[in-house]
């Protein structure tokens, strides 16, 4: 539902909530409406969510333009902006019933490895650990049971770097349905877009990079696919973990400086690492880097 | 046009035929697109004007019964816009029980400015009528006065003023438009400090001008937009908010303290009790021709012999001693120690300002409890 835009990075960010609507206002406004009119019992009745909006849960204009932005720039179908990273990961795998595998990278962020064994004992599912390195022992994993292949890349706190492609095209080869889900956290679509490496959906802790500023919390899903994007459409609406009107905003001004902060994050980090290099007592550091 | 109550809820709609929000949205943008060169637009720049503070301003327009109304980013503000729209020279009559912050803007800011004032009791009309002088322009005066809430009938100094050709202007912050519109008994601006009713929560710093008639609005708008110190987008949601439950909150505030003064005539020690709204007590017919209540503030003199009225103060607990009103909490003040701690005890004195006068700023929480804190202070404040 997220058209492709061909326009650059820098520019789709900075025209980012920049709307027509008789006002003009080159920031969007900022809508607390939690409820919306309907003109008649018609438009009421046969609503189109993807036009309009009813109620905030199910949809606000802010976040439909925070959703629609992370879309462009993951180059995905649709976007979800839910209230925090384990939200959105939860999200995720909400696609997973009993009985279902996934195979994980070993380091991860400890929070989805909480979220993990909470679904195994709860749900029976299983969590199978690949250690990033041979695709043949990661094939080995792989069952008619697997729903979805998680990754991170780079990985925390090991820095371990993962090729999004060839792990793609090894599970989709075994079974084109498994979902490969990337954890885009700590590079940002500014340097990598796993999407157009073959991963079917995309997660991000928003609270990071995407927000910025250590004032919002939230979480970011963007996938390619329209049936798998309705599936969790009706999850979020159901399950109603949104992202606010007001985070939404603010996250649609964080996008904006986006490219200038990783620049100097990058920048920055590259310094450091240069200066641990040669101090006596550090024994290895660890960077990874895209693109610069 | 529709009652009160639902113009309270009600905002004007700004936007509804884009996404049908029912609640007006933040408009944060600064600045506004033109569709094409030459193209008549409504709005352009933001101090110039703003969807979410114009849909506030409307809605101020209507409750006050005037053509247009402008919203500052505090009262002061928006004292300084009613005042700015005279000249060096012009004399202005006030009232001497005005608010002490209109009273430094006064003398502290407009005098070098040129401007003239006379403070007068404005419950004596012939005082204002001598006061009044060929450069005279207005009367600027508050219809109930703080702390000791005296009452000025507003059609007495309007009719009076529109006799000699000038001006009526009022600080309408102590009652809202909810309980009296000055427009409607011949006022020409109305000022706000919207930080108390209006606003009603603590959270928003704001002002408001109400102006009657197109001339006079223009000469407002000319101020709010050529010196910019408006009211941003947030705030004029947060005003807005406010707005919807002002008379629940106003009827609330009213019937505790008719109840917290039920309790206190009934207590020894208990020198006097300021509050219009009682049948029993000063001022109640002179607010009854215009106003339908004395709002949520009420002040008490406690007997010096009796009490020790800093032990009192410092002993509420529900009460928080804090300066401001109008708002959904209780807060109580000491005028001779807060805001009048500025005048020497003569001058205190010549005001009306005992050390004993106690100001209650009374919220919507429960009676009982606000009476059982009252109690218990006093019990501890007995000397």
């Amino acid at each position: 539902m997220t058209e492709k835009d061909n326009r650059s990075f820098e520019t789709i960010v900075a025209e980012a909530g920049s709307i027509k609507d008789g006002a003009n206002p080159v920031a969007q406004p900022l809508y607390l409406s939690a409820c919306y009119r309907h003109p008649d019992l018609d438009q009421a009745v046969n609503f189109d969510r993807l036009q309009g909006f009813t109620y905030s849960r199910v949809e606000t204009p802010n976040r439909k333009t925070v959703e629609g932005t992370l879309a462009k720039l993951e180059e995905g179908y649709q976007g979800f902006a839910v209230a925090s990273g384990m939200a959105a990961v939860q999200l995720v795998l909400s696609v997973l019933k009993t009985g279902d595998e996934v195979v994980s990278l070993d380091d991860l962020y400890g929070g989805d490895f909480r979220y993990f064994r909470h679904l195994e004992d709860h749900f029976q599912i299983k969590f199978k650990l690949w250690n990033g390195e041979a695709l043949e022992n990661l094939r080995e994993l792989l069952s008619p049971k697997t729903k979805l292949v998680w990754l991170e890349t780079p990985s925390n706190p090991m820095m371990k770097s993962v090729d999004i492609q060839a792990v793609a095209d090894a599970v989709h080869d075994y079974n084109p349905d498994i979902l490969v889900a990337v954890d885009n956290t700590f590079y940002t679509p500014y340097y990598q877009k796993p999407l157009t490496q073959g991963a079917d959906v995309v997660i991000h802790s928003a609270t990071k990079y995407l927000g910025g500023h250590n004032d919002i919390l939230g979480g970011i899903v963007v996938v390619k696919d329209p049936v798998l994007a309705d599936f969790y459409f009706q999850y979020t609406i159901t399950v109603g973990d949104t992202m606010s009107a007001f985070d939404s905003w603010l996250l649609t001004r964080s996008l904006t400086t986006l490219p200038l902060r990783m620049q100097q994050h990058t920048a920055s980090a590259k310094k450091i690492v240069s200066f641990l290099e040669q101090a006596p007592h550090v024994e290895k550091s660890s960077i990874q880097a895209r693109r610069g | 046009m529709a009652g009160f109550n639902t113009r309270l809820v009600h905002q004007p709609r700004q936007n509804d035929n884009q996404t049908g929000a029912v609640a007006v949205p933040v408009y944060k943008a600064t600045t506004f697109a033109y569709p094409k060169i030459g193209a008549q637009v409504k709005y352009d720049y933001s101090r110039s004007g703003n969807p979410t503070r114009n849909a506030v301003e409307e809605q101020l327009a209507s409750l006050e019964g005037g053509d247009r109304a402008f919203v500052f980013a505090s009262g002061m503000a928006a004292i300084h816009a009613a005042l700015a729209i005279f000249e060096a020279g012009d004399h202005i009559v006030i009232g001497d029980q005005i608010y002490g912050g209109t009273f430094r803007i006064v003398y502290q800011y407009f005098k070098d400015r040129g401007l003239e004032f006379t403070a007068v009791d404005t419950r004596d009309l012939a005082a204002v009528e001598k006061a009044i002088q060929p450069n005279t322009k207005a009367v600027y005066f508050e219809p109930v006065t703080n702390p000791l809430l005296q009452v000025t009938p507003v059609s007495e100094i309007a009719q009076l003023a529109h006799r000699h050709g000038i001006l009526a202007i009022t600080d309408n912050t102590f009652l809202s438009p909810y309980l009296l519109r000055p427009l409607e008994y011949g006022a020409d601006l109305v000022v706000h400090s919207a930080t108390k009713y209006l606003a009603g929560h603590s959270d928003v710093s704001a002002g408001a001008v109400i102006a009657k008639g197109e001339e006079l609005a223009d000469r407002v708008y000319f101020v709010q937009n050529a010196i910019g110190g408006i009211l941003s987008p947030e705030d004029s949601n947060d005003l807005a908010r406010g707005i919807k439950t002002l008379s629940l909150r106003l009827d609330r505030q009213m019937e505790n303290v008719q109840a917290i003064i039920e309790f206190l005539k009934k207590q020894a020690g208990i020198a006097k009790i300021y509050y219009p709204g009682d049948p029993d007590l000063a001022g109640y017919d002179d607010l009854r021709k215009e106003a339908k209540g004395a709002g949520g503030v009420f002040s008490c003199e406690l007997d010096k012999e009796i009490y020790d009225p800093v032990v009192f103060v410092n002993s509420l607990n529900l009460f928080s001693l804090a300066v401001s009103l109008g708002a959904v909490e209780s807060l109580v003040e000491l005028p001779s120690k807060m805001s009048h701690a500025e005048l020497s005890e003569e001058e205190q004195l010549t005001a009306g300002i005992k050390p004993g006068l106690i100001r209650f700023a009374v919220g919507i929480e429960d009676a009982a409890d606000l009476i059982a804190d009252i109690d218990q202070a006093l019990a501890k404040a007995k000397r």
